[in-house]
């Protein structure tokens, strides 16, 4: 009986390891299926309202049931704008933090030694030590103001972060006994840096890149805020929230709220997704 | 003509408190074939020589020929294509194994940098170096973390020798693992050196190992040479000094006090 009762619960310890493992993936299932969902609802759902006509007849609205969402200050249906808004938003951030990676890691890994290095690391600097806002609305008037400019004015702003947290990598496992053993075996510089210690480092990256995402979105709005970048009536989490603040006072909350959810739903997505992808390197390293 | 030939070879290590000669105008040479023992207490400047040899530090001055080649004169391109003759096995084992890699990524990796071969003959050498050192397929699969010190020791020796080195460093390769795992691993090392014709250079600080190992030994000492000849002649009629009191203060394989019979009076043999 004893032995039988054994079984039994290690099966059930079994099946809730293994449940445990499945829900990680599922959740970042669902969370990567909200990231894409969500722009390709507001290109291609036909919204209930036209998000960008403002109607002085229905302004600051409750939400009811014409306007799910309510309305905001301008009489614009919050519930389109709010999905209108991932049109740009989303696209615009995660492709900002792509191209941040693609300029600062590599750059870290190399930045380690020599005048090239340090050369690197000032201007590094230099960039940090200016606001990003400053640096954002600059590079946007010098460039244009499409979306394509808000995009690389936020990985400009974005890319710093990356190089010091790879350089950081790059400067601590390059005394690694197995970083001195892949060198021992010829591998090339490129060959370390990539195989033996951005393989080792990516956690942290990764992380970063969660954040940088989120914080794009902020910046968007930002950007908005003084005139650049993603043009009024077109709408952003980020720009809506903000109008939507001084609608709270009278108790209006909905046309602050909703976006804030998205903004929530987004990030939280993010985050699991990292998350799921850590979890699922480190379970490889530690298992067979 | 020696395999392996160190002139005057000089590594000075520079700190806020002045300068340590870690390695100080050591001039040696390596038959092929051949095994010498480099021992010394630690700080002795040992383990840098034996990265001086590769070049993985850059010496002061100096010159390292390894089978007629100027080490030293190589580029970085030419010394990285080089290297897959001229291999090391490092003291501590995990730490010395990327954590991220299969083993079969690790030992895979040398053959993949020096270009040798295609995916099925890669495949099938490190399946049978694996299997000389020890190791069965069975490890292929399976990361660092999941093995044993001396497994994992096996696995550096395996990519150490995957590219059929003609001269290996062993840096203290024994030093981090159990009495039992560490006769068991020198008898590989034994074998492989007989089976492939290895030159080694084997850096120690136990003497019993090099007594046992070593054909050729060199004391080392503050960065300097301080005695060096045929193993058998080092160690029975020690010449200098420190060699002397290196000798004294190893333990002896059978214990003075049990070979003698005495006891102290809490019954522990002193």
């Amino acid at each position: 009986m004893t032995s039988l009762g054994g079984r039994a619960s290690s099966w059930a310890k079994q099946g809730r390891a293994w449940a445990y493992k499945r829900s990680g993936m599922v959740l970042a299932v669902v969370a990567a299926g909200i990231i894409v969902a969500l722009p390709l609802a507001a290109i291609f759902l036909h919204l209930p309202q036209n998000p960008l006509q403002p109607d002085v007849e229905s302004m600051a609205l409750a939400p009811n049931s014409v306007h799910w969402f309510g309305t905001d200050g301008n009489g614009m249906d919050v519930f389109s704008r709010t999905i209108e808004s991932a049109r740009l938003d989303l696209p615009i951030s995660l492709a900002a933090t792509a191209i941040a990676l693609v300029i600062g890691v590599p750059l870290g890994l190399f930045a380690t030694t020599g005048v090239a290095g340090e050369a690197i690391m000032r201007v590094v600097d230099a960039f940090a030590a200016l606001p990003i806002i400053v640096i954002a609305v600059v590079s946007i008037q010098l460039m244009g103001g499409g979306a394509t400019d808000v995009i690389l004015a936020i990985a400009l702003v974005a890319a710093p972060r990356f190089v010091r947290l790879s350089r950081a990598a790059a400067i601590s496992l390059r005394s690694s006994r197995y970083v001195e053993a892949a060198v021992a075996i010829g591998c090339s510089p490129i060959r370390v840096a990539f195989n033996h210690i951005f393989r080792n480092a990516y956690g942290v990256i990764l992380v970063q890149a969660t954040l940088t995402t989120a914080g794009a979105l902020s910046t968007i709005a930002a950007l908005n805020f003084l005139g650049v970048g993603v043009k009024p009536p077109q709408p952003s989490w980020g720009a809506m929230i903000e109008d939507g603040v001084s609608m709270l006072i009278r108790g209006q909350w909905w046309a602050v709220a909703f976006p804030a959810l998205a903004l929530l739903l987004v990030i939280g997505s993010l985050n699991i997704i990292a998350g799921a992808i850590e979890d699922k390197m480190e379970r490889v390293e530690h298992t067979r | 003509m020696p395999l392996l030939e160190l002139v005057e070879l000089t590594k000075i290590f520079r700190t806020p408190h002045g300068e340590a000669r870690a390695v100080d105008g050591i001039t040696l040479s390596v038959e092929a074939g051949e095994t010498l023992g480099i021992i010394g207490e630690s700080g002795s400047g040992k383990s840098t020589l034996g990265r001086l040899i590769l070049r993985l530090t850059e010496p002061d001055s100096g010159s390292v020929v390894i089978e007629g080649q100027d080490v030293l004169a190589l580029g970085r391109g030419e010394l990285r294509r080089k290297r897959r003759h001229w291999q090391i096995v490092f003291q501590e084992p995990f730490a010395s194994l990327n954590p991220r890699l299969t083993i079969r990524q690790i030992v895979e990796e040398p053959l993949i940098v020096a270009r040798m071969g295609d995916r099925a003959e890669r495949r099938l050498r490190v399946l049978a170096t694996l299997e000389e050192v020890g190791l069965s397929a069975d490890f292929m699969d399976r990361r660092p973390a999941n093995l044993s010190g001396g497994q994992q020791q096996r696995v550096g020796i395996a990519r150490a020798l995957v590219t059929n080195p003609s001269l290996v460093v062993l840096d203290e390769p024994t030093s981090s693992l159990d009495l039992t795992i560490r006769a068991s691993i020198l008898r590989t090392l034994a074998r492989l050196r007989a089976s492939r014709g290895l030159t080694y250079v084997f850096i120690s600080h136990d003497i019993e190992t090099v007594r046992h190992f070593c054909s050729t030994v060199a004391v080392m000492h503050r960065g300097k040479i301080v005695e060096v000849g045929p193993t058998r002649d080092v160690l029975i009629a020690p010449q200098h000094p420190y060699t002397q009191s290196l000798i004294s203060a190893a333990l002896p394989v059978v214990p003075y006090s049990a070979a003698v019979g005495t006891t102290n009076s809490q019954g522990q043999t002193s």
